[in-house]
């Protein structure tokens, strides 16, 4: 028993210290941002988005334009609200390849969180899916001129 | 008893007994239980949006699935890595039955993440599951030989099934129960290179490879190079063998064992370097250390290899895996007096643990055998108990006939609800004196057992006798 709770307190440690070690590293997590908040598409947004950009976006929601990579086409749909980027969905990914697949169901998610926390299209493609977040980014940049 | 002269004397069971501590064991669990919580933070950042339907959602699941059922496997091993702090606190056999506890939920951990990540996977992309299943086996990198490692890990798995077991001789068993090393070891590059939590994080692959890395050093360290250096340390060979009841022997095995740690009721895993005998360890008790250093194991000839045991000849080489067990006089509470419990040959770690007790310890030693045959190592009992100020108990006859019950303990031992309880005898004995200890209401953390197998070819023709004393006999 007490055992058992030694055991349960250092849980607590570890998932505390690997949260910690996302903020501080900046990764995830930012309030509204986060991979398990459902996003509600046109819901609330976050009241006071970060918007690092100089221009204040338009809420909104607006439609990139189906980008060509060498795996297959990429297209996202932006949300804006508040003027800040609360949503990104992915309309069409590379699902020809398994390895895209794969990208498409582990790294999409990720590069979309990267760019909730950056709040703006300008973060680095991903290592080992460099046409598709390439791809995803392009279609997210062009979708985010328009609301600008 | 038959009459065999024994020159032997016993000397003293402790040689540098090992420390029992239980601030290291709870310095690991705090360690498990931090890299728990880090694995599934982790996964909880990494895993994919769960608002992306139920396919997602599977994903995520069959991903937390296949971490846990690593950080399983890695426990698993730990548990039977023979680690000194876990094996001095614990005793081996409670560490072993809680790796076999482990075990099954490892593998069906494994096996749901392997079906939940088809299956979502299929969902994602509009395919049938068999079609998914044969495109991830054949085309991801390293999930053909994860796949390869997880079968090897469920053949291994279903032999230590208990159905499966008991049929099969303990080589085979353990032959398939070494794959699961292989097994575990082919489906650790999948997780590295394909898993959502390691991808684009190098510190986390670092650290996870440096968990297995501590796990695999623990397994080298302690399973094979501790016994290995206290072998060549320590050169035991056969002394003697000596008969001390019908069917049960004893191997004086003398070495350079002024070192050793070892205390009073532990055993060791003992291999013959004779013909027919190398190729199997066994794990026999210690039931004394006698003049000259020399260790007395004393062993009931019910397999193949206990009766061989008759054959051995002086000289014969004995590789020593050990001594573990906790079950010794270092798991009692200070100043609280000791009740010894065994059945048939389950009197030879007490034997050996009497020797550790201080002269005022008293001790209560209840003793049952199916004969008066079988009492061994009667005429050291009653010089052992009584001159700790105890008392001897033999019980001759079968459980029917010496039925062990809370009442019948009290009667033999009154104070013996207050006293620290050891048991040791056949699992079935084991778990009536713990029904009976219970029912007395002694806390389950007072009672130290240690429960071996016997053959059931071991039932021999049962006098009906009333408890004697077996002092002066």
């Amino acid at each position: 028993m007490r055992r058992a709770l030694i055991g349960a307190g250092g849980a607590v440690a570890g998932a505390v210290a690997v949260l910690a070690g996302h903020v501080l590293a900046g990764h995830v997590l930012a309030p509204g941002a986060g991979p398990n908040l459902p996003s509600a598409v046109g819901g609330a947004g976050p009241s006071s988005g970060p918007n690092e950009t100089d221009r204040p976006l338009i809420d909104g929601t607006a439609t990139g334009p189906r980008v060509e990579t060498d795996y297959g086409p990429v297209q996202v749909r932006v949300t804006v609200s508040a003027g800040a980027i609360v949503e990104i969905e992915a309309l069409i990914l590379p699902t020809v390849h398994e390895r895209s697949r794969w990208i498409d169901a582990n790294l999409v998610p990720r590069l979309r969180q990267k760019v909730l926390t950056a709040q703006s299209a300008d973060v680095d493609v991903m290592s080992g899916a460099t046409f598709t977040s390439g791809g995803y980014l392009r279609s997210l940049q062009a979708a985010l001129d328009q609301l600008a | 008893m038959s009459g065999t002269a024994r020159p032997n004397r016993i000397v003293a069971a402790a040689r540098r007994p090992p420390r029992r501590r239980p601030r290291g064991v709870d310095g690991l669990v705090a360690l498990a239980g931090v890299c728990l919580g880090a694995v599934v933070a982790q996964w909880w950042v990494t895993k994919p949006s769960l608002g992306g339907g139920a396919a997602t959602v599977a994903l995520a699941a069959g991903q937390l699935a296949g971490l846990l059922g690593a950080y399983l496997a890695m426990l698993g091993l730990l548990l039977a890595a023979r680690v000194p702090v876990l094996e001095s606190t614990l005793g081996l056999d409670r560490l072993l039955r809680l790796h076999a506890k482990l075990g099954p939920w490892t593998l069906c951990t494994m096996v749901i993440h392997a079906l939940t990540v088809t299956l979502a996977y299929a969902a994602l992309a509009e395919t049938g599951a068999l079609a998914q299943f044969w495109s991830i086996v054949t085309t991801y990198e390293w999930v053909p030989l994860a796949a390869v490692g997880l079968s090897l890990m469920l053949v291994a798995g279903v032999a230590s099934w208990w159905r499966i077991r008991r049929r099969l001789r303990y080589e085979s068993w353990w032959a398939l129960h070494l794959s699961m090393y292989g097994g575990i070891a082919l489906a650790v590059p999948h997780q590295i290179a394909n898993g959502a939590i390691f991808v684009g994080y190098p510190v986390v692959q670092w650290l996870w490879l440096g968990l297995y890395a501590l796990v695999l050093g623990a397994l080298v360290a302690f399973r094979f190079g501790l016994p290995i250096v206290r072998t060549v340390r320590y050169r035991p060979r056969v002394a003697d063998v000596v008969t001390e009841a019908p069917g049960v022997v004893s191997v004086i095995i003398e070495g350079a064992f002024h070192r050793l740690p070892l205390a009073g009721g532990q055993f060791a895993h003992w291999r013959f370097l004779a013909r027919g005998l190398w190729w199997q360890a066994h794990p026999y008790s210690i039931s004394g250390v006698l003049d000259g250093g020399r260790l007395r194991v004393t062993v009931r000839a019910v397999g193949d290899h206990s009766r061989a045991l008759n054959r051995l000849r002086p000289g014969t080489r004995v590789l020593m895996e050990g001594p573990y067990g906790a079950f010794t006089a270092s798991a009692r509470q200070p100043g609280r007096p000791v009740a010894l419990i065994a059945a048939g040959v389950g009197i030879t770690p007490i034997r050996a643990l009497l020797e550790d007790l201080p002269p005022d310890a008293a001790p209560a030693v209840l003793y049952r055998a199916h004969d008066h045959d079988d009492l061994i190592f009667q005429d050291e009992l009653g010089p052992a108990v009584s001159g700790r100020g105890g008392t001897l108990h033999c019980l001759v006859g079968d459980r029917g006939e010496q039925p062990i019950t809370a009442s019948r303990l009290a009667s033999l031992v009154p104070d013996i609800a207050g006293r620290t309880v050891y048991v040791c005898g056949p699992p079935g004995f084991a778990a009536v004196v713990l029904g009976a200890a219970k029912d007395l209401g002694i806390p389950r953390h007072r009672i130290h057992v240690e429960a071996f197998r016997l053959h059931p070819a071991d039932a021999s023709p049962v006098r009906r006798e009333e408890v004697s004393a077996c002092d002066g006999r």
